[in-house]
């Protein structure tokens, strides 16, 4: 019975994809532009490879990883403006660290920051990164995340969207020789 | 000169005596150490002095005229033994003053100091002796030292072994007057020498009966599967000095033994040599497969003796093949050699299994066990001795440029030139293809056992905080194990002349013949030139891939952030973990798995904890039945004790009658 219903929904039920006029709207402008001057800034810096980044949860509510994430799919898709994520710092050039550093987390800060190849970007995302946000003087928080290692930006906001972190990475970029 | 070496043999025996009786007295345990020590010295030196002047002469150092004769002399092959006694003992001795010293809660020190004293005597004593009586009274006096040693800690496991060892080595020794007997024709005062003469005159049954006890009694001595029950429980029982001794000296004692009656016989069944290869390979190959995985330091050492002996006892089994199967008048060169190098084998296996209980003796001293799993990381704390032991360790896996490595080496070799003799016989052949197999299986996992104990031992990161902080190499326990590495460095470089002079005077005391001996094939210089360049050039070009000015950083191996400790480190267990897989059928490994429910409503929730044992077949399917058997026997005899006298005089009475009946 349950079958019958089943194919009754598949083939009379309403359709659920978006119509095709749906999908080319206006791109977002802004990261198109933002993304361009990134590929220029990574083309000058790292001769045409792309930039690399790998992500460490310092301690995090998850709400900037699920930012982190939207970077990848298919409106943002950073990959072609030559920034992708890997799986090991070991081939890393520059870390996201999100979160207040939990005391439990603290030796993998460390070690993801030492395990990483020199010169390496840090980039703290998110208040809890920054600042400590409202985490901070808690018990169980060591802090901000330039009290265990050496950060050079922060990227505010709770969580920041995915293109003020564009914004931020672009920031870190131009300073760069 | 002959009087020198006399007075010398003559002040190493009542030095020993002296020291074992001074020991006892209280607060002199350093004084007896030291007059141990030098009697040893005196010992050494006199052997010394006897291979350089008079090699293969008799010089006799005693002769009564009462005790069934009793008379002590040297001749080649003992002074060969008494110099590897009285060199390694030696440095025994100066290792347990300290390690002694430090175990004075564990031990009674000034009844294992004096026992160790009347234990060398009593090794000293068989070698020296050259008539039954003599030998087998000293025979007894080792066995007896070493027994009490055994079990000088008093816990159970000591006392266990301690028995075992006990009923073992009086079955041989019982097993060995035997032998004695049947070829002297009941005479105590038989002259050992005079062996040769007599295997000549009595029947071959009673030579065969003969070589089964001598075979039994030597082999039990030495440690030969299925005979070696005792030796992997009592060696590491004992204390790590004594084990030295037991493993380092007393299985050569047995090697001489053998060397001294079986090897001299005037004729040998060719099953009598095939029994004594196939015990010599079963032992060298089970005793490796042991030493692989065993997990507890002096067991895995103890298995390494039993694997060395088997492999000492190929040797000779090869000559005797060689021998037995030769034609009236020939002489056997192949024998010569083979001969020459088992006795090799054995003067290193003594030298470097004596490094290696001293070192474990330091290792556990070190971490307070004996189990394998619970070592690690001890190169950091103790750099100058974990050099030392690795070159030790090298040494007994055989390896090139050390002497071990020529004593295996000629052994392949001369293999390889009987296959050509021997042509296309088709046993013959099968015999020696098999044994080349399995003795290269033997190298392969000596080197596995020996490499496991290091690389778990010295390497990697402390399994126990406790033994990490300090940073001591320990003085006097050093120096001992430093002579020893030197020492088997040093015959690995002078290896081709000691080969070349052992045959050349083994030919002469076996087989009587004076002539040349065919090389033995090898230049030890070439070799350790070799290594050496080897050496120097992996170490240039590690030098040259390695610097060339770029700029480098230290640190942890990248583990996802988390911190790296000892738990993650290969243990003993799981790292012979393929090998245990592959040879189970062999092993019989008992696992057990307990779980204990910590709830008691909830059966899934439960603490579980695992074991695995190695299991002992040879005890469990061997020995615990014939003990059985044994007691099963007693209970029927113990029917005939009514305690009523008169039955007692009838059965003496009866016994009588029939010794009347079969001696007239």
């Amino acid at each position: 019975m349950a079958f019958i219903k089943l194919l009754k929904i598949l083939f009379f039920g309403p359709k659920v994809t978006e119509s095709e006029s749906g999908l080319s709207g206006p791109k977002d402008q802004e990261i198109q532009n933002i993304g361009e001057e990134i590929k220029k800034e990574v083309e000058r810096l790292y001769g045409g490879r792309s930039l690399r980044i790998r992500a460490v949860d310092g301690g995090s509510t998850n709400a900037e990883e699920i930012e982190l994430t939207a970077l990848l799919n298919a409106y943002y898709d950073i990959d072609r403006f030559g920034l992708s994520f890997v799986a090991s710092p070991r081939h890393a050039d520059m870390l996201f660290v999100t979160g207040p550093v939990t005391r439990n987390l603290e030796a993998a800060v460390k070690k993801t920051y030492q395990a990483a190849p020199e010169p390496c970007i840090v980039v703290a995302i998110g208040d809890g990164a920054c600042t400590g946000g409202i985490w901070n003087d808690s018990y169980a928080v060591v802090g901000s995340v330039d009290k265990v290692i050496p950060v050079h930006i922060r990227i505010p906001g709770d969580p920041p969207t995915p293109t003020e972190i564009l914004k931020g990475v672009l920031g870190a970029l131009r300073g760069k020789k | 000169m002959e009087n020198f070496i006399i007075y010398g043999v003559y002040i190493y025996l009542t030095g020993m005596l002296v020291s074992a009786g001074m020991s006892l007295l209280r607060n002199h345990f350093r004084f007896a150490n030291a007059i141990l020590f030098l009697s040893n010295l005196a010992g050494f030196s006199a052997m010394v002095a006897y291979l350089a002047n008079f090699p293969g002469r008799e010089l006799v150092i005693l002769q009564t005229g009462f005790f069934f004769d009793l008379k002590l002399s040297l001749d080649y092959l003992s002074s060969i033994f008494l110099l590897l006694t009285s060199g390694i003992s030696g440095l025994v001795v100066v290792y347990s003053a300290e390690y002694l010293d430090r175990y004075r809660k564990t031990y009674d020190i000034q009844s294992v100091q004096s026992l160790m004293g009347i234990f060398i005597f009593g090794m000293v004593g068989v070698l020296l002796s050259a008539n039954v009586v003599g030998f087998m009274v000293f025979w007894e006096i080792m066995s007896f030292a070493s027994f009490f040693l055994v079990m000088s800690d008093r816990t159970k496991e000591s006392l266990h072994a301690a028995f075992i060892y006990f009923v073992m080595t009086h079955l041989g020794a019982g097993a060995i007057l035997g032998g004695f007997l049947i070829l002297s024709g009941g005479s105590l005062g038989f002259e050992i020498s005079g062996i040769a003469a007599a295997s000549r005159n009595i029947p071959p049954d009673f030579l065969t009966v003969a070589f089964l006890l001598f075979f039994f009694g030597f082999g039990s001595k030495a440690g030969l599967i299925p005979f070696h029950i005792w030796l992997p429980e009592a060696h590491p029982q004992a204390p790590t000095n004594i084990s030295a001794l037991m493993s380092g000296l007393m299985l050569k004692i047995a090697v001489y033994g053998f060397l001294k009656t079986v090897m001299m016989f005037f004729h040998i069944p060719i099953w009598a040599a095939l029994l004594v290869i196939s015990l010599g390979i079963i032992s060298a190959l089970l005793g490796a497969l042991y030493a692989v995985v065993e997990k507890d330091i002096k067991k895995a050492f103890a298995y390494s003796s039993i694997e060395n002996m088997g492999i000492i006892f190929l040797m000779l089994g090869m000559a005797m093949c060689v021998m037995a199967k030769r034609t009236a008048g020939e002489i056997p060169l192949a024998a010569i050699l083979l001969v020459t190098y088992a006795i090799f084998h054995a003067i290193n296996h003594a030298i470097f299994k004596t490094g290696l209980f001293l070192s474990s003796g330091v290792i556990i001293n070190r971490t307070h066990s004996k189990s394998l799993d619970m070592m690690g990381g001890l190169a950091k704390a103790m750099p100058i001795f974990s050099f030392i032991f690795l070159i030790i360790i090298l040494a007994s896996a055989a390896l090139p440029p050390f002497g071990t490595f020529y004593g295996e080496w000629g052994f392949i070799r001369a293999l390889i030139d009987l296959l050509q003799i021997s042509g296309t016989k088709f046993a013959s052949v099968t015999v020696f293809l098999t044994v080349l197999a399995l003795f290269a299986l033997v190298s392969g996992l000596a080197t596995f056992a020996m490499i496991k104990i290091y690389a778990i031992s010295m390497l990697g990161l402390p399994k126990l905080e406790r033994h990490s902080d300090e940073k001591t190499d320990d003085g006097l326990f050093v120096i001992p194990l430093a002579v020893i590495g030197f020492v088997m460095v040093a015959l690995g470089i002078f290896a081709k002349n000691i080969l070349g002079w052992l045959s050349g005077h083994i030919g002469e005391v076996f087989f009587g013949y004076a002539g040349d001996i065919p090389d033995v094939q090898i230049s030890s210089a070439q070799v350790f030139v070799i290594v050496a360049a080897f050496l120097l050039l992996s170490a240039a070009v590690y030098k040259l891939l390695s610097g060339n000015g770029r700029k480098e950083r230290e640190y942890d191996t990248w583990n996802c952030g988390q911190p790296i400790d000892a738990s993650m480190e290969y243990t003993a267990t799981a790292f012979s973990a393929p090998i245990r897989f592959f040879f189970l059928p062999l092993l019989q490994r008992r696992k057990t798995i307990i779980s204990v429910p910590v709830v008691n409503t909830n059966p899934w929730i439960s603490k579980k904890s695992f074991s695995l044992d190695i299991t002992s077949v040879w005890y469990d399917r061997l020995y615990k039945p014939a003990a059985k058997y044994v007691f099963w026997l007693a209970e029927k005899v113990r029917l005939v004790h009514t305690g009523r006298i008169q039955y007692y005089l009838l059965l003496l009475l009866s016994a009588i009658i029939i010794t009347l009946m079969i001696a007239l």
